[in-house]
């Protein structure tokens, strides 16, 4: 007869396993078990679900190869502007979403690639400053070249996916303005394809060879592995990722939107998610991202709403609300996460061991 | 006996029996600002075991750097089968540089030009005067843009100002700057025309004051062309920034390219496998994952086709029962000892085929029992036809499996070799 205590046990780990369906299964039912709120908090869910999606690009660089980027913001906006610039009403080319999304991850991966080969003999704190800058430099070009980009406020009207396509008698174009369900499926999908294919990735030859060059990268090297291959290989596939995020991003919101939003800030935030959730673990990003942005963009304006409804301290001070605080709640809950699970909440069975080393 | 044989390597005809496998010539390293090595010679011939003797810090370390390609000789040579360990410079490296120059001088001409004005005379053009955009309107808005700057570079003087689609003219009585902002007011205007048919601007509205500013007839494009020919700078400055990058890129790709010549991955490429001092084990893989991240090397030098099949799994399971490593295959390498770490370390070295293999230190941090099975396994891997070149600070059992010691005494081979 097993106690209650070791079935729990054996559950969580069934679940560390197997997190794949459960959660997504939940995800897929959100849209059904919410139904009522769904029109409210459709939108910004599917944001989480898109920076998910980022914050899995920036897993590759950071928790695969070890090296620090602090510019993966920046990405998401050249895969946005791309995806606005083909597609834009006031721009000629318009062509359609479909090969418009392939080609904008296809030069976003390009141009993170080019990023890569001019900085291949840094070392991982001096391409931290570098990526950085590299990210500043973006968000300036966003904000000036108005004439392509839109300027502070951005290219816009994006079409959403399938505008003009009609599929069975629904207007596709009219299908994903109307309903949020439309974009957080397509967003969902893509999450799904994104997370099983990296999954096969890690267990693949490159992702050895990107988990070896993090471990050391002189037996690396010397066993052949060469540095640069890793390098271009992580951060093309990885700025990939993340462009596909902006791309989403973008027809999601049918803007490019303000430049600020792909600062600093927003790589750091990203960056933080991913070390809150576990460093090089799928999971563990998810639910990084999920606690964080979750938390900011999903949980605090519902909770403010309600609140605001019960109204149940009304003072001269106004309303009291959550999302004056937020930010001072997330730092810290990041000091304190760092100080008693520097490994993150779901880690990889990898860096568990590599920290104990560290530990010795 | 054992399931484990050497990789065959592809390529590479067989050197004439004279030539050893490594040649080791004058070598000079520095380690900062001492001197590890002075003026070495050595050879090991293919098959052969040398141990090189000699008490701490006596350059062994720095030697199997230089051999392996971890470190750069201050002088001298290493070479394998009478060829320099260097990446040679080949038909791909020289259009990969090449590349790299054009990029970078595409984007510093980019930036040299106005792209703001050149997006909305090229791209969005064609938005005013409804034109398809091909590729062929795309060429001939390109030309006229430059045309249209050309002139205004030359009218500015005169105070005048030429629209980009190099139809409109008329004078000002402004200075450059104003004259610029003018020209892009008027192309912002003939763009906006799209957005609504009734409004087309009257161009008087941006003159003002009809005392200061008086109209011209339309210029042709002869006249424009005229005009333009007078004045270089904008196609100066274009060409220039376009030479100077692509100078700068050629040169960074070169550089790198230099620094990356006798890099570590040529030297294992070409069939030398290092173990270290203090075992530099991948600590966050299991133990097959070690072996196999290097099996995978070996598979992709032989042949692409080779990351397909299962060849690297097999001789991953090959490699750790020959090390005796069997059925730890799956624990973290970190939870191994010190002595399994040896082993697997070497096991690692192995995987990726090699025909020389470099030892650093082996009988470091192991006890009695452990160095004389560690020789063991060495004799082993010697009667599979590996060359062994082993660094030692004492004579035991590791250096009784050579062929041949050496010893070396501050920087400095002793010259009598002692048969071993």
């Amino acid at each position: 007869m097993r106690t209650a205590n070791q079935q729990l046990s054996s559950l969580s780990h069934w679940l560390t396993r197997n997190w794949e369906l459960p959660t997504f299964g939940l995800l897929a039912l959100t849209p059904w078990v919410l139904a009522d709120t769904f029109g409210g908090i459709g939108g910004p869910l599917t944001s989480v679900l898109i920076l998910c999606i980022a914050a899995l690009g920036l897993n590759v660089v950071v928790g695969f190869t070890g090296l620090l980027h602090l510019g993966s913001a920046a990405f998401m906006g050249i895969g946005g502007l791309l995806l606005a610039i083909l597609t834009v009403p006031t721009n000629p080319l318009e062509i359609g979403f479909l090969p418009a999304l392939v080609a904008s991850v296809l030069i976003t991966a390009a141009v993170s690639g080019l990023l890569a080969a001019a900085t291949l003999r840094l070392r991982s704190d001096s391409l931290a400053v570098v990526t950085l800058g590299f990210g500043e430099v973006v968000r300036a070009l966003l904000g000036n070249l108005e004439q392509v980009t839109g300027g502070m406020q951005g290219l816009s009207p994006v079409p959403p996916p399938g505008a003009g396509l009609a599929v069975v008698g629904i207007d596709l174009g009219r299908a994903f303005v109307i309903d949020p369900r439309w974009f957080y499926f397509l967003a969902l999908g893509c999450l799904v394809a994104l997370v099983l294919a990296l999954r096969r990735l890690e267990q693949s030859a490159i992702g050895r060879d990107w988990i070896a060059f993090r471990e050391d990268p002189v037996a690396a090297a010397t066993l052949g592995i060469s540095s640069a291959r890793v390098r271009l290989s992580a951060f093309a596939i990885a700025a990939a990722i993340t462009g596909l995020a902006g791309c989403l991003s973008a027809a999601n919101l049918g803007t490019t939107g303000d430049p600020h939003s792909y600062g600093f800030g927003r790589s750091v935030a990203i960056l933080c998610a991913v070390m809150l959730g576990g460093l090089g673990s799928l999971p563990g990003t998810l639910l990084g991202v999920a606690i964080l942005f979750g938390l900011d963009i999903v949980v605090i304006p519902a909770a403010d709403a309600w609140l605001q409804q019960l109204q149940p301290w009304s003072s001269a001070a106004g309303p009291l609300t959550l999302g004056s605080w937020r930010l001072a709640l997330v730092g810290l809950a990041l000091i304190v996460m760092m100080r008693f699970r520097p490994e993150g909440l779901l880690p990889s069975r990898r860096l568990v061991a590599e920290l104990r080393e560290a530990r010795r | 006996m054992s399931p484990w044989r050497p990789q065959p390597r592809r390529g590479g005809a067989a050197a004439p029996a004279d030539i050893p496998l490594l040649d080791v010539d004058r070598l000079t390293v520095r380690v900062g600002s001492t001197l590890a090595v002075r003026d070495l010679e050595l050879d090991v011939s293919e098959g052969e075991g040398v141990a090189v003797l000699g008490p701490g810090h006596t350059g062994k370390a720095a030697m199997l750097d230089c051999i392996g390609g971890l470190r750069t000789a201050a002088s001298g040579s290493v070479r394998l089968d009478g060829h320099r360990l260097k990446r040679p410079f080949t038909a791909v490296t020289f259009w990969l540089v090449l590349a790299s120059g054009l990029l970078v001088g595409l984007l510093t001409a980019a930036a040299a030009v106005d792209v703001d004005s050149l997006w909305l005379a090229v791209v969005k053009r064609g938005l005013a005067v409804d034109e398809p955009f091909t590729p062929a309107t795309f060429a001939s808005r390109l030309r006229s843009y430059f045309r249209a700057e050309l002139a205004i570079d030359r009218l500015a003087d005169h105070w005048r100002i030429v629209t980009a689609d190099g139809r409109e003219v008329l004078a000002v009585r402004r200075e450059l700057d104003e004259a610029r902002e003018l020209r892009n007011q008027l192309q912002a205007a003939v763009t906006a025309r799209r957005i609504g048919p009734a409004t087309v601007p009257d161009l008087s509205d941006l003159v003002g004051d009809a005392n200061e500013h008086r109209r011209l007839l339309p210029l042709d494009s002869a006249t424009l062309d005229r005009l333009a020919a007078g004045k270089r700078s904008v196609r100066l400055r274009g060409w220039m920034a376009l030479a100077g990058g692509m100078a700068l890129g050629i040169t960074m790709a070169l550089a790198v390219w230099q620094q990356g010549r006798r890099s570590p991955q040529v030297a294992a490429r070409a069939g030398v496998a290092r173990t270290f001092r203090q075992p530099r084990i991948f600590p966050a893989m299991t133990a097959e994952e070690n072996v196999l991240v290097a099996a995978e090397q070996a598979a992709a030098v032989a042949g692409w086709r080779n990351w397909w099949s299962s060849a690297a799994t097999d001789r991953t399971a090959d490699l750790l029962a020959f090390v005796g490593l069997t059925g730890q295959g799956q624990r973290q390498a970190v939870d191994l000892s010190a002595a399994e770490q040896r082993r697997l370390e070497l096991a690692r070295a192995l995987a990726i085929g090699p025909r020389l293999l470099l030892v650093d230190e082996p009988e470091a941090g192991l006890t009695v029992a452990e160095q004389q099975s560690l020789a063991d396994l060495l004799a082993a891997v010697r009667q599979q036809g590996v060359a062994l070149l082993l660094t030692a600070s004492t004579a035991g059992p590791l250096t009784a499996i050579c062929d041949r010691v050496v010893s070396l005494e501050r920087w400095r081979k002793v010259p009598d070799d002692s048969r071993g």
